[in-house]
């Protein structure tokens, strides 16, 4: 088959969009951005407020005199950790924001800036799993603080460590899951692209 | 007033995607099999959401729009977002359609089906020299030697040839 056939195909009117489906398919768009970006407004804004709010409680809780920051300090490291984690989220996602993207250079160093960025997500989750004790540590502090000055019962504190652990395990299955499901896979397709520019 | 900022930004877009929408559904169609190409285009028409306010009219926006596209098509994977709409079956018949009154739709079918055989950035090469673009800027664009460039192309032009042909032989 000559290729010049294949062209005026390609040319034709038949692999041209007609003016109704075009509107069609910019009105889907349109639609499918405006929910995306909702959807990632409310994934920031979700942990925010709730932060929020802890936060509110725990200031109104030690203005009124019902927690002893110098006794119960383990609960507001938790709380810093907390903010410390959403704060660097943010940093980084502004940082990224300015960084080259793919509309800028060759598609094949986007590749490999994608590839790089997939080894750094890589070591990330890896430095989440080393950091677990530095979360769990104020964690168990914390419970046993609250148990010291009488707030919590030692059914009570059995209970928030099973909570709390049951929290943990699922955030490190869920990571687990993204490295394996998600991330390594990704970075076979990279490299499978890149070994195509050879 | 928000939200009338936010539809001036939305209205903005749309008329900067509007002439780039039918380069983004020959993509989808290249890239993806039928059910997933309403996808693939959604994520298309996202990067290029995302990467409009970085775009300096140092390039056309016709090869801004190619870049970014190709990059995503290029990186997405299939069954990533699970977003079959309803407009797919609609989609689907208004292209079937279209497809179907014309003498070339057949052979643009089969066309598109051999591009999905080739290895991922062939099919990205093929398209954008099927699109028009000079060797020079497909070069640029995907970081080769024109040489090269050219070198691929005309195997690539060969395979699909062959793949055509195959297909209306029913091999």
């Amino acid at each position: 088959m000559e290729f010049d056939r294949l062209e005026a195909a390609w040319r034709s009117p038949a692999n041209t969009l007609d003016a109704r489906a075009q509107a069609y398919l910019m009105e889907e768009v349109m639609k499918s951005l405006k929910a995306r970006r909702r959807g990632e407004i409310l994934l920031f804004a979700i942990p925010m407020i709730a932060m929020s709010i802890f936060t509110a409680i725990a200031v109104r809780a030690i203005a009124q005199g019902r927690l002893d920051p110098a006794r119960e300090w383990g609960a507001l490291v938790m709380l810093g950790v907390c903010w410390l984690v959403l704060g660097a989220i943010l940093v980084a996602g502004v940082l990224l924001r300015h960084r080259r993207s793919q509309d800028q250079g060759s598609m094949r160093d986007t590749l490999a800036a994608m590839l790089s960025a997939n080894r750094r997500a890589r070591t990330n989750m890896k430095v989440f799993l080393v950091m677990l004790p530095v979360f769990l540590v104020p964690m168990l502090f914390s419970i046993t603080q609250l148990h010291q000055v009488g707030k919590a019962t030692e059914r009570d504190a059995w209970q928030m460590l099973l909570v709390f652990g049951l929290a943990l395990g699922a955030s490190v299955t869920w990571n687990t899951a993204r490295y394996f499901g998600v991330m390594k896979p990704e970075q076979r397709r990279l490299e499978a692209l890149l070994k195509e520019y050879e | 007033m928000g939200r009338d900022i936010a539809r001036d930004v939305d209205r903005d877009f749309a008329d900067w995607l509007a002439p780039h929408l039918p380069m983004l559904h020959r993509t989808a169609r290249a890239f993806a099999e039928p059910a997933d190409q309403h996808d693939l285009l959604q994520e298309m028409s996202l990067a290029l959401w995302k990467a409009r306010p970085r775009f300096r009219a140092e390039s056309a926006a016709s090869t801004f729009a190619h870049r970014v596209a190709h990059n995503a098509a290029l990186t997405w994977r299939r069954g990533e977002a699970r977003r079959r709409t309803r407009g797919v079956a609609i989609e689907a018949e208004l292209l079937t359609r279209e497809a179907g009154t014309d003498p070339q739709g057949a052979l643009l079918e089969t066309l598109y089906a051999a591009i999905r055989r080739l290895p991922p950035i062939e099919r990205s090469l093929i398209l954008l020299s099927l699109d028009g673009l000079p060797y020079a800027e497909i070069a640029r664009l995907h970081g080769l030697s024109e040489t090269n460039v050219g070198a691929r192309l005309t195997r690539i032009r060969q395979r699909v040839a062959s793949l055509v042909e195959e297909a209306d032989h029913g091999v």
